[in-house]
């Protein structure tokens, strides 16, 4: 009996299974080269997912990607902000022709504060939870909070800091980010700003590897105008891939190279910083005298 | 120990990318009198001029925003330590730099742009190591 059903009907049956394994093997395989080409080619995204490390495209040292590098700020200063900024930008230019370049905020470790620490030179990284959006910029910026659909209470009853106090909403695609509250300490390049400095960000995903962070800075004791800057992004691990499928957009590595791990790098500025203010303002030369 | 200057007075081209535009906006930082948002402004080093010295490693501190490696260099008048500047950890990592390439005692030869006010520092521009291998400040520079 078992021995008939064994070259029979049980034949059958275990001819099915390995047919079944066969090809669930294949579509594994399959899926699994899916999934590896798809790593190679980048990351497909979500209209609304911009979690995920992100480099700023173009890579500029300023705010204003439109800028050339030590070229002054656009922004419309109302008589009294732009004394000061000119005041600064003549004390920078004379520390920087002598060898004595001013010992800035940055030299000292100090946060550049909302709307420049979406700007650093290293990467940033937003995690989205479902009440709250961080931002993480590599460097000395404190993490950033966005409070998804809160209000934004009156600035005048909120406690100044680097970051200021953001939330933000899903209007379709774009995610509307409101800051207020960021300490006058701060500067936008050298721009002063003062308490009442409004920034409202409109920040989408254009495509699986870029982003793009439109601000419109208003302040009405400062600028005469609003302020808009629009910065991209691009997905800081098809950055450090490259892109073979996007001929003339595959972008040079970041510093650690290709292969490397694609963390964010631990940076604690004052760790060793020797470069703290040293005669007249400056900064110091970090070495033995 | 061997007191070994030796001064360039054209800068040294290299094939840095737009990636690694740091050390080319530092360079320009100097040219346009800006101020840099990086950690600091680079103004205070001589970029028109190399110096070569032999010494030995007193300390490396692999840290960021910048590397540090104190050299001490032998010279008729006596011990002089060389403070020398590095650029950040990602970028000397991208250069083939690791936490442990330097340690305290090692023989090393570095070439730094020197300090504009003559103090005894600058800013790393390439290390041989004990071992004959020499690392520069990014991975276009090796």
């Amino acid at each position: 009996m078992r021995a008939m059903n064994a070259s029979g009907s049980f034949g059958r049956a275990r001819r099915s299974r390995v047919r079944s394994i066969l090809l669930t093997a294949l579509a594994g395989g399959a899926l699994f080269g899916v999934s590896v080409m798809g790593m190679a080619a980048g990351r497909h995204r979500g209209p609304r997912d911009i979690s995920g490390l992100w480099m700023q495209y173009p890579f500029v040292f300023q705010f204003d990607p439109t800028l050339k590098f030590g070229e002054p700020q656009k922004a419309a200063l109302q008589p009294e902000y732009e004394t000061r900024y000119r005041t600064y930008l003549a004390a920078a230019a004379k520390g920087e022709a002598e060898g004595k370049p001013l010992a800035n905020a940055s030299a000292q470790c100090l946060p550049s504060g909302l709307p420049t620490s979406m700007s650093g030179f290293a990467p940033l990284e937003f995690v989205v939870t479902k009440k709250t959006i961080y931002a993480f910029p590599e460097g000395w910026d404190p993490p950033r909070r966005i409070f998804l659909n809160r209000p934004l209470p009156a600035w005048e009853d909120v406690e100044p800091s680097y970051e200021g106090y953001s939330v933000g909403r899903w209007e379709g695609d774009t995610l509307l980010v409101d800051t207020e509250s960021v300490k006058v300490r701060t500067t936008i390049d050298g721009v002063p700003h003062s308490d009442a400095m409004h920034v409202q960000e409109r920040i989408r995903v254009l495509d699986d590897d870029t982003l793009e962070d439109v601000f419109t800075i208003t302040d009405p004791k400062a600028l005469k105008a609003p302020w808009v800057i629009t910065k991209h992004y691009k997905d800081y691990e098809t950055q450090a891939i490259g892109d073979a499928n996007r001929p003339g957009q595959e972008l040079e590595p970041h510093f650690a190279g290709k292969g490397a791990e694609l963390v964010s790098e631990e940076v604690v500025c004052v760790e060793n910083n020797r470069n703290m203010p040293g005669a007249n303002g400056s900064v110091s030369d970090g070495v033995a005298h | 120990m061997k007191f070994n200057h030796t001064f360039s007075t054209s800068l040294t081209r290299y094939g840095w990318g737009p990636r690694l535009a740091l050390v080319a906006l530092f360079l320009a930082a100097i040219c346009l009198s800006a101020v840099a948002e990086a950690h600091h402004s680079f103004a205070m080093f001589d970029f028109d001029k190399k110096v070569s010295i032999d010494g030995t490693v007193k300390d490396f501190q692999w840290t960021n925003p910048h590397v540090w490696i104190d050299v001490i260099v032998e010279s008729p008048e006596g011990p002089k330590q060389y403070g020398v500047e590095g650029f950040a950890i990602p970028v000397l990592k991208g250069a083939g730099w690791t936490f442990n390439t330097l340690k305290p005692g090692d023989k090393v030869t570095i070439v730094l742009n020197p300090l504009r006010s003559g103090a005894l520092g600058g800013s790393l521009v390439s290390a041989t190591l004990p071992d004959g291998k020499t690392l520069g400040t990014s991975r276009r520079t090796q």
